[in-house]
This record gives C-alpha cells, structure tokens and sequence, in this order.
C-alpha cells in the first residue's frame, strides 16, 4: 500500500531524562558564576595562582583566595574540547569520549580489597591484584576504558600510585584513568605512559592514560590537586576531575546548592587546566552524595545518587563537556 | 559515563562476580536507553496486514532476520521458570557469575608489552622509589 513520504518528522533516538529546563540550567551557571566571582576558590600552591592572576583573576594572598571572573569561566569552558580520544594501548580499543547524550560505562576505582572468587573472602589488595583486576576488566565487553580498580597495598605508600600504574599498563589494552597522588608522580606516569606510547610525543599524540583528581570541598583546590592538573596539562594526559562534596557536610544540604558548590570547583579546576594549557581536554565528573546526618553516613545506594549523577550529566551537556558519574 | 562496575560496599571491595553481572546489567541499559525506533521498517504495517487477523508472526521472515537484534539475552540472569531452574541444579546468579569471572579469569590472557617497554617502566619506578628513599622493588 502506497502512504506518503515522511516530512520534516521528528524522530527521537533512545530514551533520556529531564531533569532540568534550560531556566534551570541558566539559573545554576549564574550561580556559580557569582560564587567563583565573589565567594572564590581556595588555591593554597603559588604556581597555580600565578596561572589565576595570569589568566585574569582576583587573588587574595594573605587567604590564599582566587576570584575568577564570569568571562575567564566562560572562556574556559568553551576552549575545553567536547571531543577527545581516550587512546587504547591497542588502537583497536580507542574509545573517542564526547559529550552530549551517549552513554559509556567503566568499572569502579580505587577498590581496597577484593574478594577471593575461590574462598569467597575479601583481601586487602595487592599489586598482583591490580594486574589481575585489570586483566578482567580489560576483558569486560561494557568496560569501555578503565579506571585503575583496586590499589596496591603491599608497596610503600609515597609509591603507590606508580605501582598501580605499572601493573595496569601491563594488563590492559584500552585507556585508563589513575590517580597519581601530587605533582611528581603525575610526571612519573605519564614517563610510563611515555615508554608503553614509544616516546613522550607519541604519548601527547595518542594519551593512553587521563589523570584523576579530586577537588576539596567546599571551594578548595589543593596543591596536589592544582599540581596533578599543572603537570597533566603540560604533559597532555587528559584531566579526568572527580568532586566529592557531601550535601548536608561540605556542601549545602539541599541539592541544587551542592550543585553549584560542585559545579564551582569542577570549573576552577577546568579554568586552571586552559590557564595551563588551552584546550586541554577535562572530564567533568562526581562522586558526591548526600551526607545523612542522622546516621552520620554518606549512603552510596540513596536515591540522591542517582539525583546527583544524573544532575551532573546535565549541567555537562549544557557545558558541552564530557562527563561522569556513579552508577554503582 | 557512568563508573561502578565490580565494586561492593561503599566503594571498598571489589568483587569479579559483581563485575561480570554488572557487564552484563551495562549491557541491557544499553538496550534500554537506545530506546524504540519508529519507522516504515519497525512500524511493519505490511507485515502486519501480510499476517492479518488471527494469523502469526513467529515463522515471517520480518521477525526471523531481526529478533537477534531486537531481543536481549542473558548469560548470567536466569529468566526461566522456577522448576527450569531447579532441574538445571538451582545456581543461583552469584554462582553463575563466580563460575563465568574464574572462567574469564583463567582464559582471557593480555599481549605482553615488549621486554624493553617492560623493564623501561621498571626503572622508571626505580627512580621514583629513589626519590622517595624507600626499597626499590624488583617487580
């Protein structure tokens, strides 16, 4: 049977949330605008508030306080690239990162222990355990890049991170991201990455690893945090930044305002990444929950999770940054 | 993206059972999110009047080139009845998973970096062991 041929038809591929309307969106920006002009950022390194005032910020020295101005905001956040590649050891698993709406799932990291699949006991982790961890999440179909999973616990402290880096590069084939701890040792990985990569141009070419960091809340960029981000972005390891306030303890209990604390130190460290370097590509990311003060808990499975992941990934797409977020 | 996959309690075990489930949980949300296409094709208004009233649809070759693409399937959730399952032995889907993640486990090998990428990384985690006055580690 003949029918007439579709015409300027709106057609929705797969199914998404509505969490925010534009206004609403609008209306967080703006407040954290006001709260990186006026409030500002915490900065305690002096090279990293030499790349603020250099950039056109207000600082404050005897209170180690950064203010940014709306345009140095906004300046960073459209030099940030939507688009990067999240380069595999093997190029057969590069996985280009976007952001907008697609979907992406990586395993959980920094695990301390790990159950024994034989006793059924859990185990304080050690190095051969990040080898093999890695190896099985290397061979997770859904696993699309990793995150280092556990940690190594049987080496000394100040190395760890080098550590857990070593043993993922050598288990894995896809991209992964590591917490490297402060300055010195973000340097050391990427000279590992460097040596897997065949030379460090190779490595800035092709990143097989992102740096992970933490901002403190509420409003603090500490000097490991603006240092992993310093040597990251002169290094071309992508900066793949994690917040970690709790609503209702360092953050405002109600979930738009830990929203914009969040969003607030998630900006400042992407305004220092393209102070540093511009277009330095950053991975918007959270890993904050709500602070239950009645059991004095932060519960990982509360439907604040799922509230704040999904808020994240919206202000993200707003943003055009990549992003991530708990789902587990 | 979204991170989580293998880790129990509060983000302080790891667990290969929980990895492989949640593989495979990805891998129906997935599904999910990729939501119900509308078209000419999937609206399949001539195989439905080829079919017509009363007629079926398991044998037209509309559902048979496609079903693959368009029905999940599972390794590790069980979707049969409780008596198909109590005849296949009653393994409930932690024992399944444990059975696949020590499967994975002793099979799936990683292409070794070359010997001299290997012991390159070596020394620079030397280096960093000297930088911090602790032992240096063979390994």
């Amino acid at each position: 049977m003949k029918q007439g041929m579709r015409a300027g038809f709106k057609s929705l591929e797969g199914m998404s949330l509505n969490l925010f309307t534009d206004d609403e969106l609008q209306e967080i920006h703006h407040a954290t605008l006001l709260v990186l002009a006026e409030t500002g950022v915490r900065v305690l390194a002096e090279d990293a508030q030499e790349y603020f005032y250099g950039g056109g910020c207000i600082i404050d020295r005897e209170n180690s306080i950064v203010k940014i101005p709306p345009h140095v905001v906004e300046d960073a956040i459209r030099s940030a690239p939507s688009n990067f590649l999240m380069a595999g050891i093997d190029p057969a698993d590069d996985f280009w990162l976007k952001a907008g709406s697609t979907i992406a799932f990586t395993n959980f990291g920094e695990g301390m222990e790990l159950i024994d699949p034989v006793t059924r006991m859990p185990h304080r982790t050690t190095k051969k355990d990040v080898a093999n961890v890695t190896r099985m999440c290397t061979a997770m179909d859904q696993v699309d890049f990793l995150e280092r999973p556990v940690g190594a616990n049987d080496v000394p402290g100040q190395v760890q991170q080098i550590h857990n880096a070593e043993a993922v590069f050598n288990n894995t084939t896809k991209h992964s991201i590591i917490g490297s701890g402060d300055a010195y040792k973000t340097k050391k990985i990427i000279e590992l990455a460097s040596a897997v990569c065949g030379g460090h141009d190779k490595f800035r070419e092709r990143p097989i690893y992102s740096a992970n960091l933490c901002p403190n809340s509420p409003l603090i960029l500490n000097p490991d945090v603006t240092g992993i981000i310093i040597e990251a972005a002169k290094g071309g390891a992508p900066c793949s930044l994690v917040d970690m306030c709790m609503a209702g303890a360092t953050a405002p209990v109600t979930l738009a305002g830990a929203m914009v604390i969040q969003n607030a130190e998630l900006l400042s460290a992407v305004v220092l990444a393209q102070l540093v370097k511009k277009g330095h590509p950053c991975i918007y990311g959270t890993s904050s929950l709500s602070f239950d003060l009645r059991t004095t808990t932060s519960p990982v499975g509360a439907p604040q999770l799922a509230l704040v992941s999904a808020a994240t990934a919206k202000i993200a797409q707003f943003y055009q940054l990549p992003s991530w977020a708990a789902g587990a | 993206m979204i991170y989580g996959l293998g880790m129990l309690a509060q983000g302080i075990t790891f667990d290969y059972a929980q990895l492989v489930i949640d593989n495979e949980i990805a891998r129906m949300i997935k599904e999910v999110v990729g939501g119900i296409k509308v078209d000419r094709d999937t609206l399949a208004l001539e195989v439905i009047h080829a079919v017509g009233a009363a007629g079926e649809y398991i044998s037209h070759e509309h559902t048979y080139s496609r079903f693959r693409e368009v029905v999940s399937q599972n390794k590790l959730i069980y979707r049969g009845t409780r008596d198909e399952w109590q005849k296949t032995g009653s393994k409930d889907m932690t024992e399944r998973a444990y059975e696949e993640a020590i499967e994975i486990y002793n099979t799936f090998k990683i292409k070794p970096l070359p010997g001299d990428v290997v012991s390159k990384m070596r020394s620079i985690v030397n280096e960093a062991e000297e930088h911090f006055s602790v032992e240096l580690s063979t390994e």
